[in-house]
C-alpha cells in the first residue's frame, strides 16, 4: 500500500506515513487504544473485588 | 533558524583546491549547532527515564510485600500513559496556553498532533527533542504522586488522575511559568529555573488533594488519632531507587538549560547562564539536603528523600545562586521536609513517600528562596521584569492553586463515584491480587543452614 507522502527526498519536510491524508484516523485509534486498556484495568478491580 | 535544517550538500567534499565559501561555512556551522542541539536534548530526555526508573524503586520498596507489583504496574503505566497522551494534547497546552485558560489556536498549530512538526520532519530538528524532554517532565509529575498514594489507590483512577496531572495540570504550569511569553513570566518576572514549582509544588498539591479524599492506608492512625508507621518490604531498594533519581535530575535540570548554538548557555527565560554553575549547584543541593535530613532524622528513608529536599529547594534558583548558599538552602530544606510531614500526619494524612513534604512544601522553599535571595537579577528583555519577592510569592500561590484544585476535584468525583479506593479486604490480601501475581512466589527468605555456611 502507497502511503507515502512525498515522491522525493529533495526538498522534502514533514515526510510521515498519512502526512497527506488519514493522520486523524490514527490519532482516534491511538486514543482509543489508551482508553481500552484503563476499561480493562477496571474489571480486573472488579474481578478482585468478587473474589474477596 | 533555530532547529531547523541548514541547506548544505551532504555529498559536498571539502579539498584544498575547493574550499568552503562563507555562505557553506556558515550552513555547515549552523547544521552542527541545530544537531548539537538535538543530541544534548535526545540524552537529557534518555537520562530522564532514569527518573522514573528510580521513584519506581522507591515506591516498589516502600511498598509491603503484598502490593509490590501493583506500585511497579501502577509506575510503568503511568510512564507509558503520559507519553501518548502527552502527544496528544500536552504540547499543544505549552504552546497554546502561555496566556492563561484562553487558548491561542494559532500559537498552538504547530503542536496540533496532526501537524507538519509532530512526527519525522527534515526541516525541524528541534521540536521532537523538546517533546521529549517535557513528555518526561510529565512522566515525572505522574511518579511524584505515585508514591504518595500506594498500597490503596484503584489503578483505573490513578491511570486518569496521571493523565490529568501530567499532560494537563502541569504544561498548563509551564505555559504560564516557564514559558517566555508565560503571563506569570511577563507579569511578575516570575523565576523557577529547575520547576520548583512548575513540576514539583503542582505535583505535591495536586497528590495532597487526592489523598484527602483517598484517605489513609488500614493500620496507619488508631482512632485516638496517634499515627503507627507502616515499613515498607525493602528500604535498600529505596535507597537505590532515590539514588537513581539523583541521576536523572542531572538529565532533569539540565534539560532546563537553553542551548543557543553561537552565544553562551541560557536558563529557559533567556537569561544567561553555564552548564558549569548548574553542575556546581546540583551537586551542592543533592549534598545539604542529604546532611540536612540526616541531622534531624537520622533515618536511611528520609536521608535520601533528603536528596530531593535539598535539590527542589534551591532548584528554582540554581541558575544565580553561589554553591555555599545552596549548601545551606538544601539543608534547609533537608530539615524543613521531614517536618512538613510530620505536620501532615498530625491532620490524618497518610502520605506514604512524603511526597507532599518532598515536592510540595520544598518546593515552596525554592520559589520563595529565588524572592528572598536573589530579586532584582536583570532579565533578558524589557518585557519581562526582574524577579522579585512578590512575584515569588504570588507564583507561589498561583501553583499551590493550580496542583490542589484539579486533584482534590478529580478525587472527590471518583470518591462519589466509588472507583477511587480499593475495598478493604483487596488491601488486606494485597493490591497484587488485582495484578494477578505475586512479586516474590517463592518468597525472600534465606535458608537458616545456606546462612550457616557462607
Amino acid at each position: 500500500m502507497d502511503t507515502s507522502p512525498i515522491t522525493s527526498w529533495e526538498g522534502a519536510e514533514a515526510f510521515y506515513t498519512f502526512f497527506d491524508g488519514g493522520a486523524l484516523f490514527w490519532f482516534w485509534l491511538a486514543v482509543v487504544c489508551c482508553i481500552i486498556p484503563i476499561v480493562v484495568a477496571y474489571r480486573a478491580e472488579k474481578r478482585a473485588e468478587e473474589r474477596r | 533558524m533555530y532547529g531547523e535544517r541548514a541547506d548544505v550538500d551532504p555529498n559536498r567534499k571539502i579539498t584544498e583546491e575547493e574550499p568552503m565559501n562563507p555562505e557553506e561555512l556558515q550552513s555547515a556551522i549552523s547544521m552542527t549547532t541545530t544537531i548539537n542541539l538535538e543530541v544534548y536534548y535526545y540524552w537529557c530526555t534518555a537520562i530522564m527515564i532514569l527518573i522514573h526508573a528510580g521513584f519506581m524503586m522507591y515506591e516498589m520498596g516502600a511498598s509491603r510485600v503484598k502490593h509490590t507489583l501493583a506500585s511497579g504496574t501502577k509506575n510503568v503505566l503511568a510512564f507509558a500513559f503520559m507519553i501518548p497522551t502527552f502527544w496528544m494534547f500536552g504540547w499543544w497546552i505549552y504552546l497554546a496556553m502561555p496566556g492563561g485558560f484562553i487558548p491561542d489556536f494559532e500559537a498552538g498549530a504547530g503542536g496540533v498532533p496532526w501537524s507538519a512538526s509532530m512526527g519525522p520532519n527534515l526541516a525541524d530538528n528541534a521540536t521532537g527533542v523538546f517533546w521529549g524532554a517535557f513528555t518526561l517532565f510529565a512522566c515525572t509529575t505522574a511518579s511524584i504522586m505515585s508514591g504518595s498514594v500506594i498500597e490503596r489507590i484503584r489503578l483505573s483512577a490513578f491511570l486518569i488522575l496521571a493523565v490529568v496531572l501530567g499532560s494537563v495540570v502541569w504544561i498548563l504550569s509551564a505555559a504560564w511559568g516557564w514559558h517566555p511569553d508565560g503571563w506569570m513570566v511577563t507579569k511578575w518576572g516570575y523565576h523557577d529555573f529547575g520547576a520548583s514549582g512548575v513540576v514539583h509544588i503542582i505535583s505535591g498539591f495536586f497528590a495532597l488533594g487526592v489523598l484527602i479524599h483517598l484517605g489513609p492506608r488500614i493500620g496507619r492512625f488508631n482512632a485516638d488519632g496517634s499515627a503507627n508507621i507502616i515499613r515498607g518490604h525493602s528500604l535498600p531498594m529505596t535507597m537505590v531507587g532515590l539514588m537513581v533519581i539523583v541521576v536523572g535530575f542531572f538529565g532533569f535540570l539540565g534539560g532546563c538549560l537553553f542551548y543557543g548554538g553561537t552565544e553562551q548557555w541560557t536558563n529557559i527565560y533567556g537569561m544567561p547562564t553555564t552548564l558549569s554553575t548548574i553542575c556546581f549547584n546540583t551537586l551542592m543541593g543533592i549534598a545539604g539536603g542529604i546532611i540536612g535530613c540526616y541531622t534531624i532524622t537520622r533515618d536511611p528513608f528520609w536521608m535520601m528523600s533528603g536528596a530531593l529536599c535539598g535539590v527542589i529547594s534551591v532548584a528554582a534558583g540554581m541558575d544565580m545562586y553561589y554553591p555555599a548558599f545552596t549548601f545551606v538552602l538544601a539543608f534547609a530544606g533537608g530539615l524543613i521536609g521531614p517536618m512538613s510531614a510530620k505536620l501532615l500526619e498530625k491532620f490524618g494524612i497518610d502520605d506514604a513517600v512524603g511526597a507532599v513534604s518532598v515536592h510540595g512544601t520544598c518546593g515552596i522553599v525554592g520559589l520563595l528562596g529565588v524572592g528572598i535571595f536573589a530579586g532584582g537579577y536583570p532579565p533578558f528583555s524589557d518585557a519581562i521584569p526582574a524577579p522579585t519577592f512578590g512575584g515569588q510569592f504570588m507564583g507561589m500561590l498561583v501553583m499551590v492553586a493550580l496542583g490542589f484544585i484539579p486533584g482534590y476535584l478529580l478525587g472527590g468525583l471518583f470518591k462519589v463515584l466509588g472507583v477511587l479506593r480499593s475495598s478493604d479486604a483487596v488491601q488486606e490480601t494485597g493490591l497484587d491480587l488485582e495484578i494477578e501475581n505475586a512479586a516474590y512466589p517463592e518468597s525472600i527468605q534465606t535458608d537458616p543452614e545456606l546462612i550457616q555456611k557462607s
